[in-house]
């Protein structure tokens, strides 16, 4: 999901909270569950904008669908109290995502979406994170999914970079260079 | 495809063994918005500004607008196709074009793609649409002539390689004819001709073509057009693209002339572009560097060093004009940016004055420079002719009370005037209009009819080529009037006057009336 500039900024703040006490990996999680609230139920976020329902109780309902009793953390309840108070609800839709990527880059993570014309071998995507791994200085996580459409090789995609290499690419390259003549 | 077979092979193996070593990385980014011709694209971290950008189906864009969290591309082709969630890759090319002699003949889009159905056009080069123009040590002062083949402009509002001049005027007043003349002018020279066509009919851009072929100039001219049905964005690189086509002639020695038909679209196109990226509006909504847009794309046009190789890039740009307003926006913008301006009058276009060139306020600032010294000689007297000629013309309709000198003045600027005239398609010789405009200033036509002169140049010329050749091609070779040339060529005029049918000649036209005819004296 695209995060925008103002998610961003409330994202980037939670995320200094959650880091200082360790808790990343349960805010997250409550952030998911919310995320995939919103996601599910369309009024949902019209519920939480509505402007005559108490900041708390929407809080407290937040809480309840992310599970926050089995996992207490101290900077999730704050952070949908300040999210509500200043009306953005709709920052809850791409906080998770927002989050995630602040998570990654602070454990130097790259998440690789691997798009490969035949599923990879064991091996073969071991191969492929320690190759990906020496090229970012950062270590890989692999998103793989498989589309015959190729032909052959496969697309790496990280971030904005896109590294091209399956043999539909470069028929495409060769059919551009050949018109050249 | 051309070509022969082992050609062909050799051509795959080349293109193989390069994609082999290869595995590229890519910018990507995600379309977030698009329509009006333009893309929000989310993403492209290392994009560069105006770097070309690929959407799907091949359509390319270019990213204008480098912003916090999205990037504004402006897309140059059919987009219907284009859909949020689409993935965008950065190409490592800054806008360019192609460019070189296998553009010429031809009539193609501002990216280089055929319109002309005579199949791909192949280059060895291409050269990005902006470069910054040449600085002031790379240049020098503008001195040859470039001959448009009128009359009234080669003598009076002379042209030279590396100038910019303006050619100004209200709709249908005979600018862009005098731009297709000027093209086709340059036949017998070393000088190249594009012709860049924005925003106009395609029927007009085929018609173009078509007279430009019909005179044999197609062959050393390149159009490059973006018609009206091209998205803005495309109108808007057109320019450019017809510039980076003449830089390359002229940062390698040769000779070139790009017509820019016209910068008013252009500029309308630009303000479209502008306000559909958001940008914010300024005077007439026009965005605030629409100025730099041509004066960047005119700086171009130049006359460079014999270091740098002493070729040239002269522009003619093209206003048009609303009710005959050269004081608005756009037309003192281009005004102020161009060595000089042509202007054209519709009051002169339909008192049949054609080509409608106002001498009083069309200048050009290059002038004498430019111009051989034949001319420059006949020049000074007929620019003086014409000068005191606009200024007593109000009293032209008491001409049978004036004095016999103001008589003389009005007589002579009615003959030139009238000797200035010319029809499309015909651009004039040099030596030709020497001839021609040295007769008028020397009073051959003083006793003539005016109805009478076209006619009666043509068969001067004829008359001194046949009884007289020394004359037309020593000019031709020395580009020089000497004062025993200037006497031979007085003496030709009046052997050919003496010769001339009395039928053409005029009775005195201002002459006393004796008084029995006018009314109410006995």
């Amino acid at each position: 999901m695209v995060v925008d500039t103002l998610t961003k900024r409330y994202v980037r703040a939670l995320y200094a909270e959650a880091a200082e006490r360790a808790e990343q990996s349960d805010v997250y999680a409550q952030l998911q569950a919310v995320a995939e609230a919103l996601r599910v139920e369309a009024r949902f976020l019209d519920a939480l904008k509505h402007p005559t329902l108490p900041v708390e109780d929407k809080v407290a309902m937040l809480l309840r669908i992310a599970g926050a009793d089995e996992r207490p953390t101290a900077s999730f309840k704050p952070f949908l109290r300040l999210v509500l108070t200043k009306g953005r609800a709709q920052v809850l839709e791409a906080a998770a995502d927002g989050f995630l990527e602040l998570w990654d880059e602070d454990r130097n993570l790259v998440r690789a979406e691997v798009v490969s014309a035949f599923p990879l071998s064991e091996r073969e995507q071991t191969e492929l994170k320690q190759a990906l791994a020496s090229l970012t200085n950062c270590s890989i996580e692999l998103d793989l999914t498989v589309d015959p459409s190729l032909v052959g090789g496969m697309t790496v995609r990280m971030g904005d970079r896109l590294i091209e290499g399956s043999v539909r690419g470069k028929l495409k390259k060769l059919s551009e260079g050949l018109q050249r003549y | 495809m051309q070509g022969r077979p082992d050609e062909v092979s050799a051509i795959l193996r080349d293109e193989l063994q390069r994609l082999e070593s290869q595995v590229e990385m890519v910018g990507v980014g995600t379309v977030i918005e698009v329509g009006d011709g333009i893309a929000r694209v989310y993403g492209l971290a290392d994009v560069m500004a105006a770097e070309l950008v690929e959407f799907p189906g091949e359509l390319m864009g270019i990213a204008l607008n480098l912003e916090e969290d999205n990037v504004g591309c402006i897309l140059m082709g059919p987009y219907v196709h284009v859909k949020e969630g689409d993935q965008v890759q950065t190409t490592g090319r800054i806008a360019e074009t192609r460019v070189g002699e296998e553009l010429f003949g031809r009539v193609v889009s501002p990216l280089g793609e055929p319109l002309d159905g005579k199949g791909v056009v192949v280059t060895k080069h291409t050269r990005p649409l902006e470069v910054k123009a040449p600085g002031v040590v790379k240049r020098q002062p503008v001195k040859e002539p470039l001959h448009t083949g009128i009359k009234a402009i080669d003598s009076m509002i002379p042209i030279g390689r590396g100038q910019r001049e303006l050619l100004i005027g209200d709709r249908q007043t005979g600018k862009t004819a005098i731009a297709i003349d000027t093209i086709i002018n340059q036949r017998d020279t070393d000088v190249k001709c594009i012709y860049v066509a924005i925003g106009q009919k395609s029927s007009s851009v085929r018609r173009t073509a078509a007279i430009l072929e019909e005179h044999g100039a197609m062959e050393y001219t390149c159009v490059v057009a973006a018609t009206a049905s091209n998205p803005a964005a495309v109108q808007y690189i057109a320019p450019y693209a017809g510039c980076t086509i003449g830089e390359y002639l002229r940062d390698n020695g040769a000779h070139a002339l790009v017509i820019y038909d016209d910068l008013t679209r252009h500029a309308k196109a630009y303000r479209e572009v502008s306000l559909l990226l958001r940008r914010p509006p300024g005077r007439e909504a026009y965005p605030g560097d629409i100025f730099n847009l041509h004066s960047r794309l005119l700086e171009r046009a130049a006359k460079l060093s014999e270091e740098e190789g002493g070729g040239s890039l002269t522009a003619l740009p093209v206003i048009q004009t609303e009710e005959g307003d050269y004081a608005a926006y756009i037309p003192t913008n281009l005004i102020s940016i161009t060595d000089g301006q042509i202007y054209l009058e519709p009051e002169l276009f339909y008192a049949g004055v054609r080509p409608a060139i106002s001498v009083g306020l069309s200048v050009s600032r290059v002038g004498g420079n430019a111009q051989t010294q034949m001319m420059r000689r006949v020049a000074g007297r007929l620019k003086l002719d014409l000068a005191s000629y606009r200024e007593y013309r109000a009293f032209s309709q008491f001409a049978s009370d004036l004095d016999e000198e103001t008589r003389n003045i009005l007589k002579r600027g009615d003959r030139m005037t009238e000797a200035l005239k010319q029809d499309q398609y015909v651009p004039m010789a040099i030596a030709e209009q020497v001839i021609v405009i040295f007769a008028g200033t020397h009073g051959c036509w003083d006793d003539v009819k005016l109805e009478a002169i076209t006619a009666l140049e043509a068969e001067l010329l004829t008359f001194i080529r046949e009884r007289y050749p020394e004359i037309e091609s020593g000019l031709r070779q020395t580009q020089e009037l000497s004062d025993e040339m200037a006497e031979r060529l007085d003496k030709a005029i009046d052997d050919f006057k003496t010769k001339l049918d009395e039928q053409y000649l005029e009775k005195e036209q201002y002459a006393e009336r004796p008084a029995s005819e006018i009314e109410g004296v006995e």
